[in-house]
């Protein structure tokens, strides 16, 4: 009897959707349950830090870490999790490249306080209160993790072996990933494990073949025709620059793509091929014109770095031009 | 450049900092007087804030 | 006193750790819970166009 293997699930700074994603294999989870020991899994059972830490080197056979790398708390987590797994997984658009609450890089980690503290609309703090890293309270002490100045993907700060992208992932990948591991067939270091071409190929909608675009629309001046190109009405999409292998899950469901699977094969920075992307399907007669057509699209940024600005060269907000835009 | 301008702006870079030119090989002396005028400009622009990565997140060669 | 520290609470979506502190006799004197984290949600979404947002903020909790 072959001995089992052992998997461990490590949250960092997440939602929750990729643990709900594993649990969304429905009945596999048998099977996954007869391949592997579940070493650490805080969302669904009742371990703690220090069940971790006793586990010993090398000794989580397969490590998955959703979530992004938000506060030293996720940093230790996460060179936790790399000494103690042989093989540890990127598992989600957050541990690939920052996900969603990397944008708040648009941002230093003092405005995002200052705003979830001082000036939201919700918020009543009139003596400007703000979480301690260190506080006595009559009985002792109390500590709070320190957040860092700003959201990193989890390659950023150890070494990752497999990414399975996407927000959530989907669970005909996740099938896939503890397949290859069961079977001893890994695919090469580094590898993404999804499609390899983008999710233009695999897009139901009509389209011509370079995809022409003559303006960008707010979706409210759009006359929507299910079946025709988001791009070709003016809506912004990430198709052509976005990995596959979500079968358009977006697109289907009638909304435009924004990216969550990351870039395809030997992109360095997902939102400068999105700009190129999009800049080389503009059809224009003059510069201007092309100018004009481009300006129209009202969150540049916004759409190129949805789910990766962690990963992006420029990296976080350079504070040389505040207040935005 | 329109597009990487704008994109350049929300992250918080001064898009001045951005500059397309097509010069020729043979136009010897537009060459010299862009780089001279835009050498310039950045001077006056200052140095960039730097985006230091965090301490705690520089990366060791950690393996299992 | 003797802090006893719950971290992470588990079972839920999210960071929360609880700090108990007991007294001599071994009765819990108070207890805290704490909120370790920080994403500025309420911050990020500031300049994004409005029907973006209903595909941004599900990210609070994917649960």
């Amino acid at each position: 009897m072959p001995e089992k293997f052992k998997f461990a699930f490590m949250p960092s700074g997440s939602c929750g959707g990729c643990e709900i994603a594993v649990v969304d294999i429905d009945e596999v989870i048998l099977k996954v349950a007869e391949l592997a020991d579940i070493v650490y899994w805080p969302t669904a059972l009742d371990f703690k830090d220090k069940d971790l830490e006793a586990i010993p080197d090398g000794g989580i056979t397969v490590g998955f870490f959703n979530g992004a790398v938000r506060n030293d708390h996720d940093v230790h987590h996460a060179k936790l999790m790399r000494q103690k797994s042989q093989v540890l997984v990127a598992f989600g658009a957050c541990a690939q490249m920052g996900g969603i609450p990397s944008l708040g890089n648009f941002w230093t980690t003092e405005d995002l306080a200052h705003r979830m503290y001082d000036t939201v609309p919700s918020v009543v703090n009139p003596e400007g209160t703000r979480p301690q890293l260190k506080y006595d309270v009559p009985e002792g002490e109390l500590t709070l993790p320190r957040a860092m100045d700003r959201t990193y993907a989890l390659d950023q700060v150890v070494n990752v072996d497999y990414y399975l992208p996407g927000c959530p992932p989907q669970p005909k990948w996740i099938i896939a990933a503890v397949e290859a591991v069961a079977k001893g067939e890994l695919p090469p270091k580094g590898t993404v494990i999804a499609g390899t071409k983008a999710v233009c190929d695999e897009c139901p909608r009509e389209r011509t073949e370079e995809k022409q675009v003559t303006a960008f629309k707010r979706i409210h001046l759009v006359e929507n025709d299910p079946k025709k190109c988001f791009l070709e009405q003016g809506i912004m999409c990430c198709g052509p620059a976005t990995r596959d292998g979500c079968e358009a899950a977006c697109i289907v469901a009638g909304q435009a793509c924004r990216g969550c699977f990351g870039p395809t094969d030997n992109v360095n920075d997902m939102g400068a091929k999105l700009a190129s992307a999009i800049a080389s399907i503009v059809v224009a007669d003059t510069r201007d014109e092309a100018d004009r057509i481009l300006s129209q699209l009202d969150d540049p940024a916004g759409y190129f770095y949805r789910f990766g600005l962690a990963r992006s060269m420029l990296g976080v907000q350079r504070g040389e031009l505040k207040g935005d835009k | 450049m329109t597009l990487l301008k704008k994109v350049l702006r929300q992250m918080g870079v001064n898009p001045e900092r951005l500059r397309l030119e097509w010069v020729s090989a043979s136009e010897a002396q537009l060459f010299a007087q862009t780089v001279r005028d835009f050498t310039e400009q950045i001077r006056k622009l200052g140095p960039l804030p730097k985006g230091v990565v965090d301490a705690a997140v520089a990366r060791e060669e950690v393996h299992a | 006193m003797k802090k006893i520290e719950i971290d992470p609470i588990s079972r839920l979506e999210g960071h929360g750790k609880i700090a108990i502190f007991l007294d001599d006799a071994g009765d819990v004197a108070n207890a805290y819970l704490q909120i370790p984290e920080l994403r500025g949600f309420e911050q990020f979404c500031v300049g994004r166009p409005v029907e973006e947002v209903p595909r941004i903020v599900p990210r609070i909790c994917g649960v």
